[in-house]
């Protein structure tokens, strides 16, 4: 009886779930259909559940933009900001857990503060500074005011505060200095949590559109959001086009996703010390 | 259609930071425009840059064909491309550039932008530049020539004009047995009429506060079709007169009787293709989207926009103008001076308009073979490019965008029923006071 009742919630569950992750699928699968319609056939209603195999939107979408030098630059982009990010995480992170200094928390609060802060805002400062500081243009604006991350500063600073004190202790009594314990002893055990940070960059990167839009002008440096922007106007949209470039630009980061996706749970359970 | 949208935080922070250009950075510069218009060197390279949002489609492989073509007859001027996704995006750079003492040469602008900036002080007044060939802006459409002065003063050269149209589905028309209206009154009766069987005649985009939309600009025409346009010449809002209001109650009658459906991201367009909208109220630049979407399911057909009760063909002039900015060298002014005019020649109008869709700015492109050719296929065009002449853009002052901003609120709130149309129209009206107020 008992375990009839558990394989039916079971069963339930399942259900629940696979509801849920058609709903999230749904989407995607119609920016696949789109990307194989007609151009009328956009617009059809109701809209059709089988795809119009017109191959020919990713001929054109392919050929609408330098796709590989987006590739590679996102991927240069994003590369640069994950390993800044992980190197100031677990710095900060660690500081703000283990090291005792005057104003610790006050400053603690100040970095999360700047959460808070709308981007649009501080676009115009921003130009402004990197103008000065003669950035336009270049890969380092789309690298260096990204490498630094709150969030990964707040998760790591959680997860050192969950280590054992002793483990520092004993460290320190062979002579490590805070550097030392920072990335030799606090920084492996994060992996999980380091994961999770260095995908989530990884992502904003690549997801990355009105920043390099407004920081850069030159094709040659900018990321594959930018790209997608050529099917996208003014006065209206290329649907066809627009979903099969969505399709060929997604596709690396699912692939990431789908090897990657334990750490993203890990990741997100080891903040509160559930997994070590 | 969405006209501009820019973020009211971003439009806040570029409005200061552009106070403070204009009181500092620039007017060591600011000198040259009033004396006389510069002159290049024969055979002098120069570089100039043009910030602009023709990037995607048609728009951008044509602005860069035109733009070579240009380079190729003036071997000694590079014009550097600086292409912005959408307008919203185009500002935001604008206003930093500006901000950061690094400006394009010259840019794409809204008459409300060229406004702020010339408060600013950062703009190049052309009055010296065209005085030179008068015949210049004398050959533009009339109104699209008043639409380049700024308090008497030209600050604009006109790029990208439009007006709006009527794209409608005459198979449906025909199944209701009616035809395409001619003024206002006949339009809200043949949205009535053709509503039916998950039909609705006009779905459109209300805009919000952050920014008006296509929505915005129809309930505009209709209410200065009904006697007084939502803003006077000097640019103060009259929201709450009883033409306004009447427009907005008309508006919001036809969704009671489900004849008008709101929507975001050209949601006439989407309904025209689906054979579930009738009319598309919409500038002339989509009829290659509005022909896409129809995608031969049935004749896509263009009608004038409806008139005013007497008959009049009121109509708004949308797109964009190009200005100057004064911290460019005289030998870029100049250059840029010489793209201007070369953007608005007869001949580079037919193929831009022939092209992308926008409409030429001056009539005697009208004569030419080609445009002749273009015309007998896409017979809209004419009456398009007439309705310039006698129209307005909206008027060019800098409270104007947030004014629009609260009157698209206004136009959203009325049609979700969250407020009655003279209620709306009385909040945004105060609001667009104090936006008016707070910019002078």
């Amino acid at each position: 009886m008992t375990r009839r009742r558990i394989r039916r919630g079971r069963g339930i569950l399942i259900a629940v779930a696979m509801i849920v992750g058609l709903a999230f699928l749904a989407p995607l699968l119609w920016v696949v259909i789109t990307s194989l319609a007609t151009r009328g056939d956009v617009y059809r209603f109701p809209p059709a559940f089988w795809p119009d195999w017109q191959w020919s939107n990713y001929s054109a979408a392919w050929s609408a933009a330098p796709w590989l030098r987006y590739f590679a630059n996102t991927v240069f982009i994003g590369a640069c900001t994950v390993a800044l990010v992980l190197a100031t995480s677990v710095l900060a992170g660690f500081a703000f857990a283990r090291m005792r200094f005057a104003g610790r928390n006050a400053l603690f609060i100040t970095v999360l503060c700047v959460m808070m802060v709308p981007q649009t805002v501080l676009i115009i400062p921003n130009y402004v500074i990197a103008s000065r500081l003669h950035l336009l243009d270049t890969y380092w604006i789309q690298i260096l005011p990204f490498g630094a991350s709150v969030f990964g500063i707040f998760l790591l600073r959680q997860f050192f505060i969950s280590i054992p004190t002793e483990i520092f202790d004993a460290a320190q009594l062979d002579g490590a200095g805070p550097l030392r314990m920072a990335f030799q002893i606090a920084g492996p055990l994060a992996r999980p949590s380091l994961i999770l940070v260095g995908l989530n960059t990884f992502m904003g990167s690549w997801n990355a559109f009105v920043w390099p839009y407004i920081m850069t002008t030159t094709d040659s440096i900018r990321p594959i959001e930018v790209g997608l922007n050529a099917f996208y106007g003014v006065n209206g949209t290329d649907w066809t086009t627009l979903s099969a470039a969505v399709v060929f630009t997604t596709i690396p980061i699912v692939i990431l996703f789908l090897f990657l996706q334990k750490y993203f749970v890990t990741g997100l359970y080891s903040t509160s010390g559930a997994v070590r | 259609m969405k006209r501009h949208t820019v973020t009211a935080l971003a439009a806040g922070a570029a409005i200061a930071a552009l106070a403070l250009t204009g009181c500092s950075g620039n007017s060591a510069d600011s000198s040259s425009g009033s004396k006389g218009a510069p002159t290049l060197a024969a055979g002098k390279k120069v570089t100039i840059t043009f910030a602009e949002a023709m990037a995607s489609g048609a728009l951008k492989t044509e602005l860069e064909k035109v733009t070579q073509e240009f380079e190729s007859k003036n071997p000694n001027i590079t014009v550097e491309l600086q292409a912005q996704p959408d307008y919203g995006t185009l500002k935001t750079k604008i206003d930093a550039a500006v901000t950061a003492g690094t400006p394009p040469t010259i840019a794409q602008v809204y008459g409300d932008w060229a406004a702020a900036y010339a408060q600013s002080e950062v703009l190049e007044p052309l009055t010296d530049y065209a005085a030179a060939d008068p015949s210049a802006t004398d050959g533009l459409y009339k109104g699209i020539k008043n639409s380049l002065y700024i308090d008497k003063t030209l600050y604009m050269w006109p790029f990208n004009a439009s007006a709006l149209v009527t794209f409608y589905n005459p198979d449906l028309l025909k199944a209701a047995g009616v035809e395409a209206p001619k003024t206002w009154d006949d339009f809200a009766t043949v949205a009535k009429a053709v509503s039916k069987d998950g039909v609705v005649a006009l779905p459109i985009d209300p805009g919000s506060s952050s920014g008006p939309a296509g929505g915005t600009t129809i309930f505009e025409l209709m209410a200065q079709a009904n006697g007084t346009p939502v803003f006077k010449d000097d640019g103060t809002p009259q929201f709450d007169s009883p033409d306004v209001v009447k427009a907005l109650q008309t508006l919001v009658d036809l969704k009671k009787a489900g004849a008008v459906q709101t929507g975001t991201n050209y949601p006439g367009e989407t309904a025209l293709g689906a054979q579930k909208g009738v009319f598309d109220i919409s500038t002339s630049t989509s009829f290659y989207y509005d022909q896409q979407a129809v995608g031969g399911k049935f004749q896509l057909a263009v009608a004038p926009v409806p008139a005013a009760a007497d008959g009049t063909r009121i109509n708004q002039i949308n797109g964009t103008n190009v200005t100057m900015f004064n911290k460019a060298s005289d030998d870029q002014k100049a250059a840029a001076w010489k793209y201007m005019q070369f953007l608005t020649e007869a001949e580079t109008q037919s193929e831009w308009a022939q092209a992308t869709g926008y409409l030429p700015v001056n009539p005697k492109t009208l004569d030419l073979p080609d445009m002749k050719d273009y015309i007998a296929k896409n017979p809209y065009v004419t009456f398009a490019s007439e309705d310039l002449a006698n129209s307005s853009a909206t008027p060019p002052y800098a409270w104007v965008e947030e004014a629009s901003g609260d009157l698209a609120a206004a136009l959203q709130s009325a049609l979700a029923g969250n407020a009655s149309p003279a209620d709306a129209l009385k909040d945004a009206q105060a609001k667009a006071a104090a936006a008016q107020k707070a910019a002078q």
